[in-house]
């Protein structure tokens, strides 16, 4: 039955069979290492005729170098048969000798290829053992020679490599210090938190990083490499500052790769501690970890990415303002709602030792006049006598001035100067203060495309609590988060001053919020909180005053206690409204016993 | 020098091919219709088919040799598993490298190992086809009821002989798929949050630990699976398969259409000859589609990475859309339904008479038809639906699950099969209709459904055209 049929199938089957099996068996059988290992031994008998030597004929069977220790099986040999023969040292790739004598201190049966070079030492192709291309589904790919230092930092201390050889890593090293990168980014237990941190970054899979921009090969190396050229382009939104040539970008490339988080065996590593590490001097402390947003600290300056003006640290008018308990605070602590990180030990990882060596270094240049400055504190002095509300009135002039400086919120930077000098007073029944600042332009009427100047103080509900100097925007909106604040307005003192419609309140509103778009009115139509306002010769100067005791809600004051303060001014001229002004981050008020 | 002694040697080492033949076949050379029956019913391996064979067996447009294919396949995927045996380690910080080490050194390692693998998927679809041609010649019925069920058995052996090779090269595949799969086995977890039981009784959980040997994939998990996969489930399926081939004899052989001409052939050598054939064809099959395509090595499993989408193995990916819309659905009732449903087909439908002819005649064609093209569009429909409007949960994020546990698009799809079969049974007055009713449905929705997972669902089990559109990560 069929028997055509099943025969005819049997037989076209079974010369399919045979053909496939022989045809798999030639591919079993003639590898590419194999064709590799006879051009090699025919290179080899050339070449050692040559030179008038003796060829030892090398083993026509598959290479490895099986290193349990390193957990590593090497089969890269294979191809490139004349790794560790010398007279290979002018022949072609694969065969070619080893470059440099790196291989006199790491014969390669004890060191394998991978543990320097990547790749998959596994595989017996070129394409998979070089790791080429996502296909391959190896995430270390060979290393280029550009970056291959970066293996060398695994077993050897970047001391001892400075001076043999890998000086590429060395000097790496050296910029991520100098750039302050560890501003941003935590390495070994020490930096900000802004960025990613590093450990371990050398020897992360490629699928841990956002590939989706990266031109050409998607390997790790491309992606740093890249992102140290145009962060914005690699991960958009991204805050890292890079300024870096393209040998540093280079440089540094080899430098993140040699974090690689395996730990060697003892006897791989060598290392030389020439000499004890010094401590860090408060200078190279501050290059490691203020300089990338600080910069010089010499002048403040508008941050693009951050959006904000980052104050001069180093500036003598800031630090005239600013005493060293304040700035161990700030350094300390951070700053609420800016980018400014908690360097303490529990938070980026500095010792209170480091963070002193870094004030000292900030506040070498601080006039000695400035001695007796209470820094980030705002005295309030006590008088006897009432309160002016005139700004012009001589109590003021006489009360004692702190400057503070002002970051810009939502706009570019104009060449005022963005400080504002603050005066406190207060007697048994009101306290208050007077807020003067730059503006060249006197802006008091609101109208479409019409903005005012303006002026607020702001202070925390409960002074138990510092919620974000922006509004208290993000602190939460219970009473933590809560703000009050003080709002002057110029069109208001305008009309006030010109008799024009006021429905009788004051120039000043007395706020509550908690955070962007809850600005709301605390009172009635009395206003616990009265002001005037005065332009003269460019400059404003407000005075805002209020009963001592204030009702539920609004700022406590005490003598002898510490009342968080930020100050806001908006210039009308510059288009500021609402959150586009002028800020300033916490200062403290302390009434004088 | 003993004359007599060596020259007795001599002509025994003259007559060895001959004596050698009569002692394994235990007969003369099988020309004789005699001698033919004897080679069969003395040999081992033959012996469990008859002396005689049916001409309609032999007929190819009949069977397509799809049970023997299966088989065949099962003996190349043995062959080729032992093969790999020998190398592979199953221990979390081996298996990866013993699998590139067969891929990279062993020779023919690669080759064995795409035998090993698509031998064993393709048993998937062969026993699936076999399946097919048995319920569409209506080979179930009496007295074939049982071995239809040892059938569904051997099936549902497959599938999970499949899943747990999958598991072993312990790359990303098969890390994620463990993932998957374990989440499936715990689905029945949803039901129990849903009624508010699962801190007394988690069965789901219990049932995923206990198949993966902890809390997640790791060490306990490999070695239980390749357990299972060179062990338990083998021994099963050789068993299953022996009463298979046994319960085939004892029912009468193959079937065949009632009112043919009972003609015979001997088995020896027409029967046998059908058999190398296919074994052949067979052959030649998996050995060309493993010379040209290789079976994938992802990278090593690495759990801090998790593949997006993660996906279950192909043939279990219909499972998973179903759990994109209800885990209790997907994991457990849409399974077990369709197993159910299945094993019963023979018992709810004991119309005689119809063996052996394909779809018993004109009117099961055309309700085969009929179902294929309503259901096709019905599911197709339904699909599109969800894929474009979502679900409930879209709709109303606070509806409890239980709802959806109850109503949703897997849930309504079995309704209307079930539905659809018993409005076929009431039109045609046959219950042999309502099961080629249900039965073309039960291959469109697993066609169907594992279509949509497998091409049309990419990261975060959206839906895609294509691969090509997948977002780049």
């Amino acid at each position: 039955m069929y028997r055509k049929f099943y025969l005819t199938l049997t037989l076209i089957s079974a010369l399919v069979v045979l053909a496939f099996t022989l045809l798999a068996a030639y591919r079993e059988a003639t590898p590419g290492w194999k064709t590799h290992r006879s051009e090699y031994r025919r290179l080899f008998i050339e070449k050692a005729r040559a030179a008038g030597k003796e060829a030892v004929l090398p083993d026509m069977g598959i290479q490895q170098i099986y290193l349990p220790e390193l957990g590593r099986v090497d089969r890269c040999t294979n191809c490139h048969a004349g790794v560790d023969n010398p007279l290979m040292a002018d022949a072609e790739m694969p065969y070619r000798l080893h470059s440099g004598d790196y291989l006199r201190n790491h014969p390669v049966d004890r060191f394998g290829c991978t543990v320097c070079h990547q790749g998959q030492g596994r595989a017996t192709n070129k394409k998979e053992a070089h790791g080429e291309g996502r296909d391959t589904h190896w995430d270390y790919p060979i290393i280029p020679l550009k970056y291959i230092q970066s293996s060398c930092a695994v077993c050897h201390d970047l001391d001892m490599l400075e001076r043999s050889g890998a000086d590429r890593v060395a000097e790496g090293a050296g910029l991520f210090r100098e750039k302050g990168c560890k501003g941003c980014h935590k390495l070994n237990g020490t930096g900000g938190v802004l960025g990613k941190h590093l450990d371990g970054v050398g020897s992360q899979p490629a699928a841990y990083f956002p590939m989706k921009y990266v031109r050409g090969e998607k390997t790790v190396y491309s992606w740093l490499r890249q992102h140290f050229g145009d962060p914005r382009s690699i991960v958009p939104g991204s805050l890292m500052k890079v300024d870096l040539t393209d040998r540093e970008a280079d440089l540094l490339t080899t430098y993140m790769l040699s974090l690689r988080s395996e730990e060697m065996p003892a006897k791989y590593r060598r290392t030389r501690h020439a000499e004890a590490e010094e401590p860090p001097d408060g200078g190279t402390l501050y290059r490691m970890y203020c300089i990338a947003c600080h910069g010089t600290g010499k002048k403040s300056v508008y941050d693009r990415i951050f959006k904000r003006t980052i104050p001069a640290i180093m500036d003598p008018a800031f630090l005239r303002t600013a005493n060293d308990l304040f700035l161990t605070r700030v350094v300390k602590e951070g700053r609420t709602g800016t980018p400014m990180t908690a360097w303490k030990a529990g938070g980026a990882g500095l010792t209170d030792e480091e963070i002193d060596r870094i004030i000292s270094y900030m506040t070498r240049n601080r006039p000695p006049s400035a001695g007796q400055a209470a820094g980030g504190i705002i005295t309030a002095s006590k008088i006897s006598a009432d309160i002016p509300l005139r700004p012009e009135d001589a109590l003021w002039k006489r009360a004692r001035a702190f400057t503070v400086p002002l970051m810009l919120v939502g706009r570019s930077p104009d060449p005022m100067d963005r400080l504002v000098r603050v005066r406190a007073l207060y007697n048994d029944r009101d306290i208050a203060f007077s807020v003067e600042w730059e503006d060249v332009t006197r802006n008091v009427s609101l109208g479409v495309n019409k903005f005012r100047d303006g002026a607020a103080l702001q202070f925390p509900v409960r002074n138990t609590a510092e919620p974000s100097f922006r509004m208290g925007q993000g602190t939460g909106r219970d009473g933590r988060g809560m703000v009050n604040i003080w709002f002057w307005k110029a069109d208001v003192q305008e009309s006030i001053d010109t008799g024009g419609k006021t429905d009788g309140r004051g120039p000043v509103e007395n706020l509550t919020a908690t955070g962007f778009g809850t600005l709301r009115l605390k009172d009635g139509p009395s206003v616990p909180v009265r002001g005037r306002g005065q332009w003269r010769n460019g400059r404003w100067q407000v005075v805002f005053r209020r009963a001592l005791s204030g009702r539920e809600g609004d700022a406590v004051f005490s003598a002898g206690g510490v009342t968080p303060v930020s100050f806001a001014v908006w210039d009308g001229a510059g288009e500021d409204v609402d959150g586009r002004k002028a800020v300033s981050a916490w200062y403290y008020i302390v009434p004088e016993k | 020098m003993n004359q007599p002694g060596m020259d007795k040697f001599r002509e025994n080492l003259r007559n060895i091919k001959g004596s050698f033949a009569a002692s394994l076949l235990r007969t003369k050379r099988p020309i004789s219709g005699r001698s033919r029956a004897a080679v069969m019913l003395n040999n081992f391996f033959l012996h469990i088919q008859g002396v005689r064979t049916n001409v309609n067996t032999l007929r190819p447009a009949y069977t397509f040799g799809l049970g023997l294919v299966s088989l065949f396949l099962l003996f190349f995927t043995t062959v080729s598993g032992i093969l790999l045996m020998i190398y592979y380690n199953p221990s979390t910080g081996d298996a990866y490298n013993s699998v590139k080490d067969i891929t990279y050194v062993v020779f023919a390692g690669r080759l064995m190992r795409n035998m090993h693998k698509w031998a064993g998927e393709g048993m998937i679809i062969f026993v699936m086809l076999h399946m097919a041609r048995v319920f569409y010649t209506g080979s179930y019925s009496r007295p074939r009821e049982f071995n239809w069920l040892v059938g569904i058995m051997l099936l549902t052996l497959t599938f999970v002989l499949n899943l747990s090779g999958y598991m072993l090269p312990w790359d990303q595949l098969s890390y994620w798929a463990l993932v998957i799969v374990s989440n499936i086995i715990q689905s029945s977890k949803e039901l129990t949050d849903a009624l508010g039981i699962t801190p007394y009784f988690d069965i789901g959980g219990m049932a995923k630990e206990f198949f993966l040997g902890g809390t997640v994939p790791g060490k306990a998990t490999l070695i239980r699976v390749y357990f299972l996969h060179i062990m338990l489930l083998p021994i099963l399926l050789f068993i299953f398969l022996g009463v298979h081939f046994w319960r085939i004899r004892k029912d009468g052989g193959l079937s065949r259409p009632a009112g043919a001409v009972e003609k015979s052939v001997f088995s020896w050598p027409d029967l046998l000859r059908a058999e190398a054939a296919v074994f052949m064809l067979c052959l030649a099959g998996v050995l060309v589609y493993s010379f040209y395509v290789d079976a994938p090595l992802r990278e090593m499993a690495n759990p801090l990475i998790p593949e997006n989408p993660a996906k279950a193995p192909w043939y279990f990916l219909g499972l998973q859309e179903m759990v994109s819309y209800s885990a209790f659905t997907g994991g457990i009732a849409a399974p077990a339904l369709a197993i159910l449903g299945l094993a019963l087909i023979p018992y709810l439908d004991r119309e005689e008479g119809h063996a052996g002819v394909w779809f018993s005649g004109r009117q099961g064609m055309i309700t085969a038809l009929q179902s294929l093209l309503a259901g096709a569009v019905v599911l197709a429909g339904l699909l599109a639906f969800v894929i474009r409007f979502g679900w409930f949960r879209n709709w109303w994020p606070d509806v409890p699950q239980i709802l959806i546990i109850m109503v949703n698009p897997a849930g309504i799809w079995v309704a209307f099969v079930a539905l659809w079969s018993l409005r076929v049974i009431k039109k045609t007055g046959s219950t042999r209709m309502g099961a080629i009713a249900l039965f073309t449905m039960f291959l469109v929705s697993y066609v169907m459904f594992t279509y949509v997972g497998t091409e049309l669902r990419g990261p975060n089990w959206e839906f895609y055209w294509m691969k090509s559109r997948w977002p780049v990560h």
